[in-house]
């Protein structure tokens, strides 16, 4: 399912939350949604689920507006708000069972849903237990085999990983690489970038409620590295140098020497390509005893640095 | 063959149950409330019974079973209370821990919600009152006056302050620092069950039938908690649908019941009927200028969600913006205020032997009730013709110039200057009634005549 999301404005009480955001998310892929605190990624996720109403702008699945029919969200997209399930004295296997006759499933395809996301989710077994007696990542299971109960195409997964110790996290996202295989296309916040790293194959960078940056994870680096970036460049010398030696003063476009040890030095150059040529043809020309040299990828945690300013609304 | 049958339809019965009634239930089942909510009314069933058959024993009936009967009927009335109100404060959690999105997010409407949510209050206090009917049945046949008509007065006026009580949880915005909104609307609940058992116990007047009364009282506490389910559905509805309809509506609704109600209790005298429909005539004028400055605009849900059945649609339509409800509602105090001051003042003058100072002012509040009107009247006919000026400033104008010109009446005598201001209402009481109920008139019908005039578009809102 295409989904488009074209300038988005919201505001509460005066105050702008989302400004004219555009994004598109293709079919079938998982995409990082990230931002600073406050950029407004739950706004956008709520009226993606069509629970808010933007004051102006659409969001189309499939050509069809969310925001005029809330009804076509609520059919083909599942949201998992950033909040855990805490309804008390119910167990597991009811609440699900609830939510699948919220959903209109008679008996039958009610119990094979329940199997099947309990299946899915690792909850088989823990559907006699009641929902406040479960750990967090236990609820967030819960959650997400909510989400999947009526077998949306798309997810949107609202900082789902918050909160989980990392054995919980790793097996939330091997549940988003399986879902992923299946054809789901899932749109997830989070803070925690590593976790995003490993499986987003794009990213949507909010800042201020503004995108910053959007699109397939390649095409974002390409676009970085063509700005700015950064090269490592390790020397040896024979000799022992308590201060930076004299010959690597006179080379310009040195953005930081570092001291590894009192013969190993390390050389820190930031710019674009060309600029690296230059600096590096000078390094050789002056005979500087170059034993290694790295280029750092640029991942999600360095996309987003260098596209945001840190600033919150 | 018919073991099938029963299992398909039993199946497809219990796939028609809604969902949010069988969680609460489900949920009511697990926890520990309701089982000692049971238990303690059972305690105490047994205790009243106990000790109303040893005081019939060692005093003989009468007025000691009267006693007993009257502790167990306030005890049992509080105590079945506590099973429902459990429901409406896990709602409160749910709805502060935002636990109730994800059901938004479903084909759940949110009139299904609500319903599910004030049908399980009721299942549970239906549940209560089984477990205490045999207590009560005991004590209604053991005394000396039969007292069934309180007994059905106090139960439906319970259920009734419990949909308030629901429609009070879901009106409370959630807020995640403070205590839950459901310990607000159950402490509600409580405090309005002292009073409310109170009032339902009073005897009626002596010429109202015990059945005509408790009908009567019924009929207004089902209209009291349809407005409180329509107010609660109203209230929850998510942020995508045009969520003030069916809460206007329900205001409008509560206000008339309120209004029958008390009408039908027989509860106020003539002279303070008089009083009342005054009152309501006041109102009425105000609701008409409230109304007269509300936004035209209708919501693009509102037109989209266009209800199937034709008087849920005009009920719609009737109430998409704010000004035709408000102003139509006011048309209806106006009429009741008039409708019971002509009744009253012709039934109830020669006997209640009126003064003519107490006519004078009788007609000089009615005037008053008018004049609101004509005011509305006039901003709502300068609103057809200039839509983009601030209704608040057009209003404010119209109060400005009609009031101004009494400034006139200094420089000539006549009354013309002042007749279409309260002033004149006060100071010359007979005169203005009449008068001014034709300004009121004519404004109106103005008014509707503007309607059929082409005139600009009124403003887009237009966002950022």
């Amino acid at each position: 399912m295409l989904v488009r999301v074209e300038h988005l404005w919201k505001s509460f009480r005066g105050v702008p939350a989302l400004r004219d955001l555009s994004f598109e998310l293709p079919p079938g892929k998982i995409f990082g949604f990230v931002g600073p605190n406050g950029a407004g990624k739950t706004t956008t996720l709520r009226i993606m689920a069509g629970l808010t109403r933007p004051d102006s702008g659409e969001v189309l699945f499939d050509g069809i507006a969310v925001t005029d029919y809330p009804e076509k969200a609520f059919a083909d997209a599942g949201f998992m708000p950033d909040t855990l399930p805490e309804a008390s004295d119910i167990e597991v296997w009811e609440y699900l069972d609830n939510f699948a006759r919220a959903f209109g499933m008679p008996e039958a395809a009610r119990a094979e849903a329940v199997r099947r996301v309990s299946e899915f989710t690792n909850l088989i077994g823990l559907g006699g237990k009641f929902l406040n007696e479960l750990s967090k990542g236990m609820k967030q299971q819960v959650s997400l085999a909510r989400v999947l109960l009526h077998d949306p195409a798309l997810l949107l997964l609202d900082e789902p990983a918050a909160g989980l110790d990392p054995r919980a996290r790793l097996e939330l996202r091997n549940c988003l690489r399986r879902l992923a295989a299946a054809g789901k296309s899932i749109f997830i916040s989070s803070h925690i970038l590593s976790d995003l790293d490993d499986i987003a194959d794009g990213v949507v960078i909010l800042e201020k409620g503004r995108l910053v940056s959007a699109g397939e994870r390649t095409l974002l680096q390409k676009e970085q590295e063509g700005h700015k970036s950064s090269v490592r460049v390790l020397l040896v010398f024979d000799a022992v140098f308590e201060a930076p030696p004299e010959a690597l003063r006179q080379i310009g476009g040195i953005r930081a020497v570092k001291k590894v040890s009192a013969r190993q030095w390390l050389l820190e150059l930031e710019g674009a390509e060309e600029q690296f040529r230059m600096v590096m043809q000078e390094i050789f020309r002056s005979n500087l005893p170059v034993v290694g040299m790295s280029r750092p990828d640029l991942g999600l945690e360095e996309i987003f640095l260098q596209a945001t300013k840190g600033e919150v609304q | 063959m018919a073991n099938v049958l029963i299992e398909r339809l039993s199946h497809s019965f219990a796939d028609q149950i809604n969902p949010v009634l069988v969680k609460e239930l489900r949920q009511s089942l697990h926890g520990k409330i309701l089982y000692m909510n049971l238990l303690m009314i059972a305690v105490l069933e047994i205790l009243s019974v106990y000790a109303a058959v040893a005081a019939e024993l060692e005093f003989g009936g009468g007025r000691r079973i009267t006693g007993a009967f009257a502790f167990y009927a306030w005890v049992f009335a509080i105590l079945s209370l506590v099973s429902p109100l459990s429901v409406l404060m896990r709602w409160g959690n749910e709805r502060q821990t935002d636990g109730i999105s994800p059901e938004f997010t479903t084909a759940l409407s949110p009139a299904k919600i609500a319903r599910g949510k004030l049908t399980a209050v009721t299942a549970l206090f239906l549940l209560n009152l089984t477990a205490g009917a045999p207590g009560l049945l005991w004590f209604l046949f053991r005394c000396p006056v039969w007292h069934g008509g309180a007994v059905v007065r106090v139960g439906v006026l319970l259920l009734t302050i419990l949909f308030w009580g629901g429609a009070f949880t879901a009106m409370i915005p959630p807020n995640r620092k403070n205590r839950s909104t459901g310990t607000a609307g159950a402490g509600l609940c409580f405090c309005g069950a002292f009073f409310a058992i109170a009032f339902a116990s009073v005897k009626p007047p002596v010429e109202i039938s015990q059945i005509g009364y408790s009908a009567a009282w019924t009929i207004g506490c089902v209209l009291l908690s349809w407005t409180a389910l329509l107010l609660t559905e109203g209230a929850i509805l998510p942020e995508m649908a045009n969520r003030f309809w069916k809460g206007k509506t329900a205001i409008g609704m509560s206000l008339i019941g309120f209004y029958f109600l008390l009408l039908l209790l027989g509860l106020t005298p003539k002279r303070s009927l008089l009083v009342w429909s005054l009152t309501t005539m006041v109102f009425a004028g105000g609701l008409a200028m409230v109304a007269a400055i509300a936004p035209f605009h209708k919501t693009r849900r509102c037109e989209q969600d266009l209800p199937r059945w034709t008087v849920s649609r005009f009920f719609y339509r009737f109430s998409a913006n704010r000004v035709i409800p408000g102003y139509l509602f006011a048309l209806f105090f106006l009429a009741c205020g008039a409708l019971i001051l002509t009744a009253g003042t012709t039934a109830a003058i020669p006997s209640l032997q009126w003064q003519e100072t107490s006519l004078r002012s009788i007609d000089g509040v009615s005037a008053l009730g008018c004049c609101g009107f004509f005011y509305a009247n006039c901003t709502l006919i300068l609103r057809r013709w200039m839509p983009r000026t601030n209704p608040i400033a057009l209003l404010a104008s119209v109060l400005l110039i009609c009031n101004g010109i009494n400034v006139l009446g200094a420089i000539h005598e006549t009354q013309i200057f002042t007749v279409v201001s309260p002033i004149y209402g006060l100071l010359s009481p007979s005169e203005a009634l009449p008068l001014m109920a034709k300004l009121a008139g004519g404004s109106f019908l103005a008014l509707l005549l503007s309607w059929g005039i082409p005139m600009k578009k009124a403003p887009q809102i237009i966002h950022q």
